[in-house]
């Protein structure tokens, strides 16, 4: 019997299902970026020797062609360039930006941290740029200029976000496992690791301005803020708002909180007053809450499946008595998320261009007539991914 | 042509050698995530193991003493893992319920008998899963596990008595 037993148990085990096509691919490509740069670089020399052969060939054709005794033609008349750019440029007047699509990251910082396409997760810049942090695997990563890994933390779970506090001390990230999605926090050199709740909702987190709070959104969609100085949670009920609560964003520089619905936005502003609100349509789902600027709060809009209606990027001023809307851009194109560019001067958008084509592009600011077309918009970066949760992060 | 030695791959991988990591991959991916499977029970889970193992085993390459075989060394990150999560999420309960419905092929019996597996304590399905997944001897799953050969046998034997437990109640079940 035992033989019979062990016999089943070997063919049981040779009839395992197989690793998918993605998970290998993906592990393919980060484990062999894993294997340390140092020892890699031992066996670069003979392409040194061949790009310093190269240089010198060059030089030489230079001198020749400033002499007159060779035409040089470096392609001036070739097809004109592409109207969207292939690779990711840092948009001016910012430290860099990072988009992750279809489970791969795209990034480049002023600081001369350069990505394409590398597996993780999700992807959080730091305030200034300098560094990044991502989810890999398991792990919560903190990648340093050069792609140099600054520090790696054990997360126990996939990180579903990652929100880096405004003075660069802290990262609040979110992991989900079997029992739901976990709020943690660590410090920004890796240390300290806080569970923060234990029950929350997989979306992102986002800091205070004083960086004393982080507000997120727990299971039953309620606003939830986590006071770091007192310990205590406090949670808000916006479901009048346009449903129950999936985003939530802290303004700049102000203790004044952003809760997007389904189809509305709330606005909290103090822990005793009700919050004001705009709702919507409910044919219409908000996919992006940013605030673009202390009193402007900017969304994209999507219309529900079967819906025949456009998307849109709306702009609400948040002024002294409450939220109102002040301006609508619409589009055919579906907007998988919005964000704000650091000084609020634009938006960054990633748009749905078909079913595995997304374009990541700077829009237009919240200035403009009151009700218009989307136009304006610059592409940043087309991306040729599956369809997969997707995320900004603009510094 | 040759085929070249995990040793050799580990060596030129070191060096800088892209096409002996991919080998070296390929060569290993495969087996290491079937067993991140069979002792999680989840693929997401196992993906997740998986990729994580493999970033361990790739960054710590330099660490590798070339003289053992690679196998085993990636074996013992893969189910460390395993054990590292699978204990800190107490998924044990869970694993059971999503083999039954995993993707296991045609042969309902070899469904029952992973989902037995499944069931077990943690530390016999390890074992179970390192003997009959992997085809290690017992001794080679003392070292890789670094306890003596005596438990790894005595594990094996429950083990075993706990399926054949399993198997002789779901026949009852039938009749």
């Amino acid at each position: 019997m035992s033989a019979e037993l062990e016999r089943r148990l070997r063919r049981a085990f040779d009839r395992l299902p197989e690793p998918g096509r993605d998970v290998s691919a993906r592990t393919r490509s980060t484990a062999l970026a894993a294997i340390p740069r140092a020892e890699r670089r031992r066996a670069a020399w003979p392409f040194v020797l061949v790009a310093a052969a190269a240089a010198v060939v060059g030089l030489t054709a230079a001198a020749l062609a400033a002499t007159g005794n060779l035409h040089v033609d470096l392609g001036g008349r070739s097809s004109p360039a592409p109207r969207v750019p292939t690779r990711l440029v840092v948009p001016a007047g910012t430290n860099g930006i990072a988009v992750v699509a279809g489970g791969k990251l795209w990034l480049a910082t002023r600081r001369g941290l350069r990505i394409e396409g590398m597996p993780v997760s999700t992807a959080e810049l730091s305030p200034r740029g300098l560094f990044a942090a991502v989810g890999i695997g398991l792990s919560l990563v903190a990648l340093a200029p050069g792609q140099r890994r600054a520090w790696t933390h054990d997360a126990g779970g996939r990180i579903v976000a990652i929100a880096w506090s405004p003075d660069g001390l802290k990262i609040a990230y979110v992991t989900r496992g079997s029992r739901g999605a976990a709020l943690h926090m660590i410090e920004g050199d890796g240390d300290n690791d806080r569970l923060l709740d234990p029950r929350v909702a997989a979306e992102k987190p986002s800091w205070r301005a004083d960086s004393l709070a982080i507000a997120y959104v727990r299971p039953a969609g309620l606003a939830t803020v986590y006071d770091l100085g007192s310990g205590r949670r406090r949670s808000f009920d916006t479901r009048r708002c346009g449903g129950r609560a999936r985003a939530v964003a802290y303004a700049p520089g102000r203790p004044r909180l952003a809760v997007a619905g389904g189809s509305g936005v709330a606005l909290v502003e103090r822990w005793n007053t009700r919050p004001t609100c705009v709702a919507f349509d409910r044919v219409l789902s908000i996919s992006g809450l940013a605030w673009a600027g202390p009193r402007r709060i900017v969304t994209s809009d999507n219309p529900r499946p079967g819906i025949g209606a456009d998307s849109a990027l709306r702009w609400y001023d948040a002024g002294r008595h409450g939220i109102e809307s002040s301006r609508t851009a619409f589009t055919p194109r579906l907007l998988r998320t919005v964000t704000s560019s650091p000084r609020s001067h634009a938006v960054a958008v990633v748009i749905r261009r078909g079913p595995r084509e997304l374009d990541l592009a700077v829009a237009v600011g919240s200035r403009g007539a009151r009700m218009s077309r989307l136009n304006g918009i610059r592409p940043l970066l087309r991306l040729r991914v599956p369809p997969a949760p997707v995320s900004i992060s603009w510094r | 042509m040759r085929m070249r030695s995990d040793a050799k791959l580990v060596e030129l991988a070191r060096r800088g050698s892209r096409d002996a990591a991919a080998e070296l991959f390929s060569r290993h991916w495969r087996p290491a995530w079937r067993a991140a499977y069979a002792v999680t029970g989840r693929r997401e889970m196992a993906d997740d193991v998986a990729q994580d193992a493999f970033e361990r085993a790739f960054a710590a390459l330099n660490r590798f003493d070339e003289r053992r075989p690679f196998a085993p060394w990636l074996h013992r990150i893969v189910v460390n893992r395993c054990l590292d999560l699978l204990r800190s999420e107490r998924r044990l309960v869970a694993a059971e319920a999503e083999l039954e419905r995993l993707e296991a092929r045609e042969e309902s019996g070899d469904q029952e008998l992973l989902a037995a597996v499944a069931g077990l304590s943690l530390q016999r399905r390890v074992v179970v899963v390192l003997r009959y997944g992997l085809g290690y001897s017992p001794a080679a799953i003392a070292s890789l596990l670094d306890i003596p050969t005596g438990t790894v046998n005595s594990r094996l034997a429950r083990a075993l008595e706990d399926l054949r437990a399993d198997h002789e109640v779901n026949d009852v079940g039938r009749a």
